[in-house]
């Protein structure tokens, strides 16, 4: 055997010792997961978190995809293309805007019909225009849409007269739905339906 | 700028506890659930995104690694690396040059979203998630910025006794822009079933050939090192 050999053979032997503290490292980092799973201990925490996850009706929005789902007890009742916040920001002398739809759980506080639209500052800022001192050049009729969904802090589910818009982030963080949607929502979602932003 | 700051808060932040059973595990979720907001749990083949215990997303992954020896644990999330795109628009009403901020071009939306980056947990653990869009398992390693951050975050492994995790996860551009957009500093990440730890296994390996390596270099040196000279005394 020349010395070559000898070389090459102890070669191997590390190599074989290092695949196999390769195989017995590798189950460490899985651990044994079906040990206690069926433990009682188990069942009640798992009873536990389904009892947090909402029943009968709720609405789930999907703020990347800008999607809406309508649910009932997990079941789909509605999928809708939506449309939510832009995350721009918008800067005025003394104010600060940042047009997010706000994520995590709301409810649907009250429902109004043929809705009107009180201008906030930043709807005049963004066009250029100076905000109005009188009150009553604020409102807006028809640019809602049929029905507006209070969310609360100000946030609205409610209908758009830019339906192509529908599906990109262009919002100024209300949620705007398309007309036929926007109405089975607002008579299948009843005031106090959850409603999960994420 | 931010290399150093970032490197003292890898080497100090605390360990992960680390949650050995299923119902320890369940003990953390429960926890987080009862927030009204969005967590999400990390598994061998995918990562779900929770609100009050209801499952609202799921992300498959194509692989996911580890090096650390805590099978999983709980953390806050401290930071995404890089920082979330800004759009920010200066209002000015009245203006003769300013027509407005409406335009489309100002939103941010998924497209915006990085495909590949680092989060860093309350733990001090690395989650760095790669995408097929640009990035390699090679580029980690050639990149000054990322080698940086994960190479302390190795060192950190193993001073503090191997406690410390590097998950490195790969997953559809599409999905990693989607697990950003779902990210937000201070939301809980539970690590469940750990991945392959190849990393850990690959360097065991690495170890044992470099000790070879070694060995042979100084075996050889000394079999084929000419005998020294016999002092015969000085010659003129």
């Amino acid at each position: 055997m020349s010395r070559i050999e000898v070389w090459l053979a102890v070669l191997l032997v590390f190599v074989a010792l290092g695949a196999l503290a390769a195989v017995v490292f590798i189950p460490t980092a899985s651990g044994d997961p079906g040990e206690l799973r069926s433990s009682e201990r188990v069942a009640e925490l798992r009873r536990e978190l389904g009892s947090l996850a909402p029943r009968g009706t709720y609405v789930l929005v999907d703020t990347g995809a800008n999607r809406l789902y309508l649910k009932r007890n997990g079941e789909v009742l509605m999928e809708a293309v939506c449309s939510t916040g832009s995350r721009r920001t918008l800067i005025s002398e003394d104010q600060r805007w940042t047009f997010e739809t706000p994520r995590g759980i709301h409810a649907i506080r009250s429902k109004v019909r043929n809705p009107v639209w009180r201008r906030p500052d930043w709807a005049f800022l963004e066009e250029g225009n100076p905000v109005p001192t009188r009150e009553a050049e604020r409102y807006e009729e028809g640019v809602l849409g049929e029905y507006a969904l209070d969310i609360g802090n100000g946030y609205f589910i409610h209908g758009t007269l830019y339906s192509r818009l529908l599906g990109q982030n262009v919002t100024h963080g209300c949620i705007r739905l398309g007309d036929r949607d926007l109405e089975f929502l607002a008579r299948r979602a009843p005031v106090g339906t959850k409603v999960y932003i994420y | 700028m931010v290399r150093w700051p970032l490197a003292a808060l890898l080497l100090w932040s605390p360990a992960p506890q680390p949650l050995e059973t299923p119902d320890r595990l369940l003990e953390a979720q429960l926890e987080l659930a009862r927030e009204d907001r969005v967590y999400v749990l990390l598994e061998r083949d995918r990562v779900r995104a929770f609100l009050r215990g209801l499952e609202v997303q799921t992300l498959p992954l194509e692989s996911h690694d580890i090096l650390g020896t805590s099978p999983s644990s709980s953390a806050r999330l401290d930071l995404l690396i890089p920082k979330l795109p800004e759009k920010v628009v200066v209002g000015c009403a009245g203006c003769d040059d300013f027509t407005g901020t409406t335009s489309l071009e100002d939103r941010i939306g998924l497209q915006d979203m990085p495909a590949n980056f680092l989060a860093i947990l309350g733990d001090g653990t690395c989650w760095l998630v790669l995408s097929e869009s640009g990035w390699s398992p090679s580029a980690l390693w050639t990149s000054g910025y990322w080698r940086s951050r994960l190479l302390i975050r190795y060192l950190r492994s193993v001073v503090s006794g191997g406690q410390g995790q590097l998950l490195v996860t790969r997953m559809q551009s599409e999905d990693a822009r989607a697990l950003y957009w779902t990210l937000q500093p201070g939301m809980g990440v539970l690590r469940g079933e750990g991945g392959r730890d190849w990393l850990l296994a690959s360097a065991v390996v690495a170890v044992f050939l470099a000790v070879l390596g070694l060995v042979c270099v100084w075996a050889a040196h000394r079999r084929t090192r000419p005998a020294e000279p016999r002092n015969l005394g000085r010659s003129f």
